[in-house]
Parts: structure tokens; C-alpha cells; sequence
């Protein structure tokens, strides 16, 4: 009932007011005439019954506030804010940018940083998965032979599984145009050890390796979605690939994502759309040629350390064995998750430390210049407080300001954000792409910032004398007087230790960028050797496996 | 401002309620009532009757109307509606219980 008269009465504010008007008008002549009659001239008639009836305005905004709704004055507040921001534009721009810098480059940051580092790489227990490379004085990471591979998962005990791939694109033709799609060779058992099973079909057995069974292929959700319009009888189906007719056995699940690869890797923004069945051809014995790569998953029961003990006895023994090729390797287990963000995560930390220091330093400026706003604007806040507003009404006000700002500052970042991200992806390395997506679920990450500026902001509201600065500024010699005498008497602690505040802040700032400029040339020269061409693809790949 | 001494809280809806019972009156009425009613103890403050008597017009316990006075002039004049005065039982019932409560209290002080 109570909420339904709010509501009519929301649509007539007018008569509402006008009627309250002639209410009080009435009511203040009635108490002029009753004097009067008490024998007073009308003059003093009109200045008792005036005193008698106090702040009319205050009737008024008592009876609006019984009438109105609780979010009303919060409306209002919002609006007055935004008139306040728009009458004085410098400060405005000045503390948007502030905010908006600060916060784009957190936003950025920590999107990279949560792409790259923070998110669980997309296979079942990622943690157990190693990639296994050779190496020697001359080339510290290199693939593997086909048949050493072959021995390995023989001969190995510490892994679950094992299984290698390589990059050979093919060329898919019939319905349509031909294309050139993304493939890999893959070994046996290849989406086992990932943890990945067919959505349609099966995965290669060991029966496809063999040297003429070749002719089978998996295909990529994406691909059976576009080229054979997501056909539940796709399985057992010829399709033309390399001019030759494939056998489709399976189909993967979309977020089917590669792990990455060292030898021609997928370039960043690419997956991969077929697979087919790596055949071991070729005499065993001549194990020259080395360009498959391994993935295997440990036991649980075996670390990483005794996998690779393992892997090295096993490559001396067939160094022994095929003393021509094989001699001099040594084998490298290396975990996925190393593979995948490697040398990125120490420069990311340094840019992360980096840019919270800038964010503080935004904060430290914002509350200096909302602090500096609020002493120029003690006159206003005197004169409402003289006015009869309540306190707690003042610092809502400049809290509602505050928020504002924040919020503008927070929406101005996050939308820098979205292009630094973009701006990051053009300058890192291409691995660093790998988070484009991500700076949405950092939105929150500016909002509560600006709030430790508006504390003080409202405390400031707080803590004024409202005859006494009203003096300072508008009236009287004596009022400035006493208002200088005031000032001396009681120094602003608050604005003094926020203005002490600000140089240390800097100085940690430059120490942060010193610390990025030590250490990313360093890091960028280990990650990046001159001319691998290979490994800077190889970032790119390990790009979009984070991005899934 | 200087205050005269205030009405008990919560009450003013009551005296209010209670003082249109006699019929409708304005708000100067309504005032004026409760301050000669009690003898110019309760002064009833404008500040606070006219916010209390919108309170009453949302819960549609008074209803109010514009009518002339005796001396000719529009003025707004309130009426208790049947809500209003069960409200007023309730509330009466409320303070009778409250200030026999509050009498039994002070008693036992006196005798202690």
C-alpha cells in the first residue's frame, strides 16, 4: 500500500510540492494572524511566526524524503556529481586519465598474465604431461628420430604413455574449393596421452603406423562443422586428402587444442584441422633424420628427474647401438607447462610489479587531486552544512563523486585494456598473445581503487567549521583572522601525509622499471635466440594452446 | 534553534490520529489543538508534523482535502479514514501497555 501511494505519488511531484507549499503558507498565516490577536504589529507578527516555523526548506525536504523512494537521493547524487565533473573539465580529464592509465595497463597485464600463466593447460592432469626433445653441444633442443622414438616407448618404464607427432599439412579437396589445412602426423595412442578422447570414432591404433595403412584420418571439430556440415555419419566416409582417399575415423571435440611444437609450428591464431596416422617408414636402422616430436605422461608415481634418468640410459644404450647417428645425444623431459610458458613468466612478473606500482602511484595522484578538490570546495560543503544538511548526506555526496569517478576511471581502463592487450600482442613475443581475450574478467580490478582518495575526500567534509571557513573565504577580516589562526593551530595531517607519500611510491616505480629493463633484454635474448625463426612459431603455437 | 521540551519518540502519529478523531481539521488546526489540549506543554513542531502528516497519507490512515475555512481561505483539511482509526487503537493500546509498564517500574523505585 505504502509502496503503491509512493508510486502514484512519483508521477505527481509537482502538485505534490505545490500543495506542501500552499500548506505551509497557510499554516505561517494563520500563526501570524493568532499573533496578532496577542496584540504584536504585523510586522512582528511575520518575523515571529517565521521563527516559530524555522527552515521552511527543511519541512519541505523532510516531507520529499518521507514521499520518495531510498535510491531517490542516490539519483540525485549521481547527477550532481556528473554536473560537478562537467564544471570543471581539467580536473575531470586529468584524474580520468590518471585512473584509466593505471588501470588499462593492470588490466592488460593481468590478462596476459592469466592467460599465459594462471590458466590450467586443457588436457586431464596437464601437470603429468612432458615433452621430450634431444640435445647436444651444437643443437640444445632438437627432435627426435622416428625409430629412437620407437625404442623409447619400448623401452621406457616411467611413462603411462608416449607418443609423437609432426607437422604435415595437406591439401583437402572434393566438395568445394580444395584447401590447405593444418595437419599433424600423429603416433598411436597420440590423444591418449593428452587425455583427450574422440567425439565421434576412434584414435589410431598401432595397426595405422605400419608403412601402407596410412590412408585414415581425424578430423578437427571445426573442419567437420564447416566442410562436411557436422555429418553424424562422417565416420567410415572417404574424403580426398593430397589426392588420395582418407578414411575418416574420428572426429575431436571443439577445444581439441595442440600443445604446441618446436618443428614448424602452427602459427598464432592457427589450430590444427586433421591429423593422420604417422607411419614408421624407412630402414630402422639409418636414424639420421630427426623431425617428430615426443609428448609422453608419467607415472605418477615418477618425478621428472628419474623420468629423464630413465630417457638417458635408454639414449646411451642406443647410442651403443647405432653408433653412427645416435652417439652424443642427451634427452631433455621437459614439463609441458615449462614448455608452454618457459622463460615468459620472470619478465610478466616484472612487468606485473611494474604496473601495480604505476596503479598505486595513480591511486596516490587521485587522492591528492580529489584531496586538493576537496579543500578548494570547503566553501560549498560550509555553506551546505550551514544550510542544515546532515553531515553523513555531505560525505555520501563526495563518496558518490568518488565512485563515479572510479567507476568512469574503471570503464575509460578497461576499454585501453581491450587495445592494450592488442598493443601487447604486437610488441611480446607471440606467446604473449595468447591472453587477447581475457581483459573482461579483470573488470573488476580498478573499481575499488580510487576509494582510499575519497575517504579522505569525505573526511574533509567531516572535519570543516562551517562558520569558520565560510569567514575564511567570503566575509569578514576578523573571520579570515580567525580562520588563519585556526589553520596554524590544527595543520591538515591527512593532506601532508599523502603528499610525503607520493616520493617513495616514485622511487619504487623506478626501481620496478629498472628491474624490466635489467631484466627483459635477458630474458627476451633466452627466449629468442637470433634467427630461430622456429622458436619464435613455436610461442606463437604455445599461444594458442593458452588461449583455449 | 532552542528546543521546547520534545514529545515522547513515536508518539506524534498517535496525537495526531487521535486529535483528528474530533474531526477534520489543517495542519495549523491540528497543531493548535494538541498545544491547547495539553496546556501548552506538547508543542508540536512543524518541522516534524508536516513530514508526519505525508507518513500518515502514504499508509491511508488520514485522507486530505482542500475545503475553505470559516475565514474563507483554502486550506488543506485532513480526515481519519477507518484504517487510521483501528491504527489509533492499536497504537493506544501499545502506549497504555508501554506507560503502565514504565509506572510499575518507577513504583518499585519509590518503595526500594
Amino acid at each position: 500500500m505504502k509502496f503503491l501511494n509512493k508510486l502514484s505519488l512519483l508521477f505527481r511531484r509537482r502538485r505534490f510540492h505545490n500543495e506542501l507549499d500552499e500548506e505551509i503558507a497557510f499554516h505561517r498565516t494563520q500563526a501570524e494572524q493568532a499573533f496578532v490577536a496577542d496584540g504584536m504589529t504585523p510586522e512582528e507578527a511575520r518575523y515571529a511566526a517565521m521563527r516559530q516555523f524555522g527552515n521552511g526548506t527543511q519541512i519541505k525536504e523532510r516531507s520529499h524524503e518521507v514521499i520518495g523512494f531510498r535510491g531517490e537521493t542516490v539519483v540525485q547524487d549521481i547527477r550532481y556529481a556528473i554536473r560537478q565533473l562537467w564544471a570543471s573539465p581539467a580536473f575531470t580529464i586529468v584524474i580520468l586519465l590518471t585512473l584509466a592509465l593505471s588501470i588499462g595497463a593492470n588490466s592488460a597485464i593481468f590478462s596476459v598474465i592469466h592467460g599465459v600463466l594462471l590458466k590450467r593447460l586443457p588436457y586431464e592432469q596437464p601437470e603429468q604431461l612432458v615433452r621430450i626433445f634431444l640435445s647436444s653441444a651444437s643443437y640444445p633442443k632438437f627432435p627426435l628420430n622416428p625409430f629412437d622414438f620407437r625404442d623409447y616407448r619400448a623401452r621406457s618404464q616411467s611413462f603411462e604413455s608416449m607418443a609423437a607427432f609432426t607437422r604435415g599439412d595437406v591439401q583437402l579437396s572434393g566438395s568445394g574449393e580444395p584447401v590447405r589445412v593444418n595437419g599433424f602426423g600423429i603416433t598411436a595412442g597420440y590423444f591418449h596421452v593428452l587425455g583427450l578422447r574422440p567425439a565421434l570414432g576412434r584414435e589410431f591404433d598401432q595397426a595405422a603406423e605400419i608403412p601402407g595403412n596410412g590412408l585414415q584420418v581425424m578430423l578437427s571439430n571445426r573442419l567437420w562443422r564447416t566442410r562436411f556440415g557436422a555429418d553424424p555419419n562422417v565416420i567410415g566416409r572417404k574424403i580426398t586428402l593430397n589426392m588420395q582417399p582418407f578414411t575418416v575415423v574420428g572426429v575431436m571435440p571443439a577445444g581439441t587444442v595442440h600443445p604446441g611444437n618446436e618443428y614448424h609450428s602452427v602459427a598464432y591464431g592457427e589450430d590444427v584441422d586433421v591429423w593422420w596416422p604417422f607411419s614408421f617408414a624407412g630402414d630402422p636402422n639409418r636414424r639420421g633424420s630427426h623431425y617428430i616430436e615426443g609428448i609422453a605422461r608419467r607415472k605418477s608415481n615418477v618425478d621428472v628427474q628419474q623420468a629423464r634418468m630413465e630417457m638417458n640410459a635408454i639414449m646411451k644404450q642406443i647410442g651403443r647401438e647405432h653408433s653412427d647417428n645416435d652417439a652424443g645425444w642427451t634427452v631433455l623431459v621437459i614439463p609441458l607447462y615449462s614448455e608452454v610458458v618457459g622463460a615468459s613468466r620472470r619478465m610478466l612478473m616484472v612487468l606485473l610489479g611494474a604496473v601495480v606500482i604505476v596503479l598505486l602511484i595513480a591511486c596516490a595522484n587521485a587522492a591528492n587531486l580529489l584531496l586538493a578538490r576537496a579543500s578548494s570546495r570547503q566553501r560549498e560543503i560550509a555553506v551546505r552544512l550551514a544550510m542544515g544538511a546532515p553531515r553523513a548526506r555531505i560525505m555520501r555526496q563526495m563518496m558518490t563523486e568518488s565512485l563515479l569517478i572510479s567507476f568512469l576511471g574503471g570503464g575509460l581502463g578497461l576499454a585501453l585494456a581491450f587495445s592494450g592487450v592488442k598493443a601487447l600482442v604486437a610488441l611480446l613475443p607471440p606467446r604473449f598473445s595468447a591472453s587477447a581475450g581475457y581483459s573482461r574478467e579483470h573488470a573488476g580490478a580498478g573499481i575499488h581503487n580510487p576509494r582510499d582518495g575519497g575517504y579522505g575526500h569525505s573526511l574533509r567534509a567531516g572535519a570543516g567549521v562551517p562558520g569558520d571557513t565560510i569567514g575564511s573565504q567570503g566575509g569578514t577580516a576578523e573571520g579570515r583572522a580567525h580562520y588563519r589562526r585556526q589553520r596554524a593551530a590544527k595543520p591538515a595531517p591527512r593532506r601532508a601525509g599523502s603528499c610525503r607519500g607520493e616520493p617513495c611510491m616514485c622511487t619504487a616505480d623506478r626501481r620496478g622499471a629498472d628491474a624490466a629493463e635489467l631484466a627483459e633484454p635477458t630474458a627476451s635474448r633466452s627466449r629468442l635466440p637470433e634467427g630461430t625463426c622456429a622458436d619464435r612459431e613455436s610461442l606463437a603455437a604455445a599461444c594458442e594452446l593458452r588461449k583455449a | 534553534m532552542a528546543k521546547k521540551p520534545d514529545l515522547l519518540p513515536g508518539t506524534l502519529d498517535m496525537l495526531i490520529l487521535k486529535t483528528l478523531t474530533r474531526g477534520a481539521l489543517h495542519g495549523y488546526g491540528i497543531a493548535l489543538s494538541i498545544k491547547r489540549l495539553s496546556d501548552d506543554v506538547l508543542t508540536v513542531e512543524e518541522g516534524s508534523l508536516y513530514p508526519a502528516l505525508q507518513r500518515l497519507l502514504l499508509q491511508n490512515w488520514v485522507k486530505a482535502e482542500w475545503k475553505m475555512t470559516d475565514t474563507n481561505r483554502r486550506a488543506r483539511f485532513y480526515t481519519l479514514t477507518p484504517a487510521g482509526r483501528k491504527q489509533l487503537g492499536v497504537e493506544l493500546s501499545q502506549f497504555e501497555q508501554m506507560i503502565a509498564a514504565i509506572g510499575r517500574v518507577l513504583s518499585d523505585v519509590q518503595e526500594a
